[in-house]
């Protein structure tokens, strides 16, 4: 996998090099500003590009707006967002352009390498990957809602994990249970959440958001 | 009076002499002090004793040079009266002595012995007057000292709130870009060392793949600790700066807050309009306003809703965040409301909250723009 990197500090941007490396990545350019990172985009066309959200010349949300850029000049462009902190607002914005091969990840996970490489995998395959930081909040918020839907604990716990944009199998390995099973909790929640059925994992994991972001309110698709 | 005059001559002694011991390097203000003191003295013989309390500090010159004029001129205008009076009174005895012609009186030309009886009943009205001087003119000096110290002590305390008011919001800037300071100095340095730290452990049990399993177990351990810090320095800086507020002004600052808020509750409807962004230390006075509020209403209103509203003209901002829970809210009973009357009152803001017992309850915000 040909992967490039942005981030501004020297230690992290080593530190993902060398482990990603040993992970077998190929590491085209490793760069430290969106500049550089859309250049080296256009260049190298990678399977997957890592950005870090705080970049020159503010080191607010640069990587951010640079990963949108990079995307709206080519539409699902593969990118996996790290940062310290996990923002609602980050992953609307993120996910705006409906195209997949997003990502939003805690820089915490990093050290967690058979779940980042389940995530690299999953970007560069223009699937959806979000930190489970990004649903538990919403989650939480519908906690109620969720009792009144009629949901039971298991299948809030799938619910949870198609937001993340985990697929069928996934999950059904995340949870120890046959994916036909799976299958059967997903379509029993899209209909007890009457959402409509989404065509793909990303398209899936837009309308889980939406529905959890609504505050449990299904909204005509 | 005559002490009033013997302190205006030292006065003005005192300020002519000035420059020369100014350049011997002689101490002045020890001369001044005893002065002012003896003054003092003076005037609250003729007043009676002056208000408690520290006496303000006195502007040297300005004021001796007002003793210096007032002190002999209160003394010369009583003499001129006493011995205007004293002639007066006397003009019979003396008048035929200094002229044949008639001399002016007071009103009436002095031809005759009966015209100069005259003239010393004027002359008494004038020894009343005399002692009217003689009696007033020291309170009067007294009271012109007073309004002189009165007037100095205001504008200096005029000039001294003004001064507090600029190193205030200077403060509070200062402390402001601190804080961002350190947000920024935890995020290079702290959190990314520990991040770099939980990098190599991920890749350390990656490549351990051979050894025994409660050696992976450790480095498993040492995994889940160092997130585990990281997830304690993440809530810290949320509690410090919080970096959303940097990146989306308070708009997104709070809608992050209400996000954060939401578990505890069903909905938080937000309204943020604030056209222009806030100077830093009011911006993040704001978020922490709404953020204390926000945990009150999750802490203790049992609410459902929440719905909290930002404003600003320009000229004041205004944060309203009501809930529909429980009411009943105690400002003495907790530290937080207390801590944000604080918090408040720093910016010149005031803060009010109203809380019925059954809801619902509102705190209602204003602080000025500048």
């Amino acid at each position: 996998m040909r992967v490039v990197i942005a981030e501004d500090l020297l230690l992290l941007r080593e530190g993902l090099k060398r482990l990603l490396t040993e992970l077998g990545c190929t590491v085209v350019a490793a760069v430290d500003n969106p500049e550089a990172l859309l250049e080296a985009l256009e260049r190298e066309r990678p399977d997957l590009a890592i950005v870090d959200i705080r970049l020159p010349p503010t080191y607010r949300d640069e990587g951010l707006r640079a990963a949108i850029e990079a995307r709206r000049r080519r539409p699902g462009t593969p990118i996996l967002i790290l940062s310290q902190y996990i923002e609602q607002a980050y992953v609307r914005e993120l996910l705006a352009d409906a195209a997949g091969g997003v990502g939003y990840l805690l820089k915490d996970r990093v050290g967690d390498v058979s779940e980042l490489l389940t995530a690299l995998r999953t970007v560069a395959a223009g699937g959806t990957v979000l930190d489970p930081e990004v649903t538990s909040g919403l989650l939480n918020r519908l906690g109620r809602t969720a009792a009144l839907a009629g949901l039971t604990p298991r299948e809030r716990e799938v619910l949870g994990l198609m937001a993340r944009g985990r697929s069928n199998s996934a999950i059904a390995a995340d949870l120890v249970v046959t994916e036909r099973a799976i299958n059967k909790y997903i379509n029993r929640i899209f209909s007890k959440l009457s959402l409509a059925p989404a065509d793909s994992d990303h398209r899936r994991v837009i309308a889980v958001l939406r529905y959890l972001d609504a505050g449990g309110r299904s909204e005509p698709s | 009076m005559f002490a009033n005059a013997l302190t205006g001559v030292r006065a003005l002694l005192l300020v002519l002499r000035w420059p020369v011991l100014a350049a011997r390097h002689q101490a002045l203000r020890p001369r001044f002090d005893a002065l002012v003191a003896r003054q003092r003295r003076l005037d609250t013989i003729a007043l009676g004793p002056a208000e408690r309390g520290s006496q303000p500090a006195i502007r040297p010159v300005p004021w001796l040079l007002c003793q210096a004029v007032l002190g002999p001129g209160v003394l010369a205008l009583s003499s001129v009266m006493w011995a205007f009076a004293l002639v007066t009174v006397s003009t019979p005895l003396w008048w035929r002595l200094v002229s044949e012609n008639p001399l002016p009186g007071v009103v009436v030309m002095v031809g005759s012995t009966n015209n100069a009886f005259v003239v010393t009943l004027l002359g008494f009205v004038v020894t009343l007057i005399a002692a009217a001087c003689s009696h007033g003119l020291p309170r009067w000096h007294a009271g012109v000292n007073l309004l002189l110290a009165g007037g100095m002590r205001r504008g200096r305390l005029t000039r001294r709130i003004a001064v507090l008011t600029e190193s205030r919001a200077g403060a509070l800037e200062v402390q402001a870009a601190e804080l961002r300071r350190i947000e920024r100095d935890l995020h290079d340095g702290v959190q990314a060392r520990l991040e770099s730290l939980s990098m190599v452990l991920g890749l350390l049990d990656f490549k351990l793949h051979e050894v025994p399993a409660d050696t992976r177990q450790l480095v498993a351990h040492a995994r889940d600790q160092v997130g585990e810090a990281l997830r304690e320095l993440r809530d810290l800086v949320r509690g410090v700066y919080p970096p959303i507020l940097a990146d989306r002004g308070l708009t997104g600052g709070i809608e992050s807050l209400a996000e954060h808020a939401g578990s505890g509750l069903r909905g938080i409807a937000v309204t943020v309009d604030v056209a222009d962004r806030l100077a830093v230390a009011l911006e993040s006075a704001v978020y922490f306003v709404v953020a204390e509020a926000l945990t009150n209403v999750v802490k203790h209103s049992d609410a459902d809703q929440a719905e909290v509203t930002v404003r600003s003209d320009g000229h004041r901002v205004r944060i309203n965040v009501m809930d529909d829970g429980r009411g009943g809210a105690d400002e003495q009973a907790g530290t937080g409301l207390a801590g944000l009357r604080r918090r408040v009152a720093a910016f010149d803001g005031e803060l009010s909250l109203s809380s019925p017992v059954g809801g619902p309850t509102v705190l209602h915000v204003e602080m000025p723009c500048a």
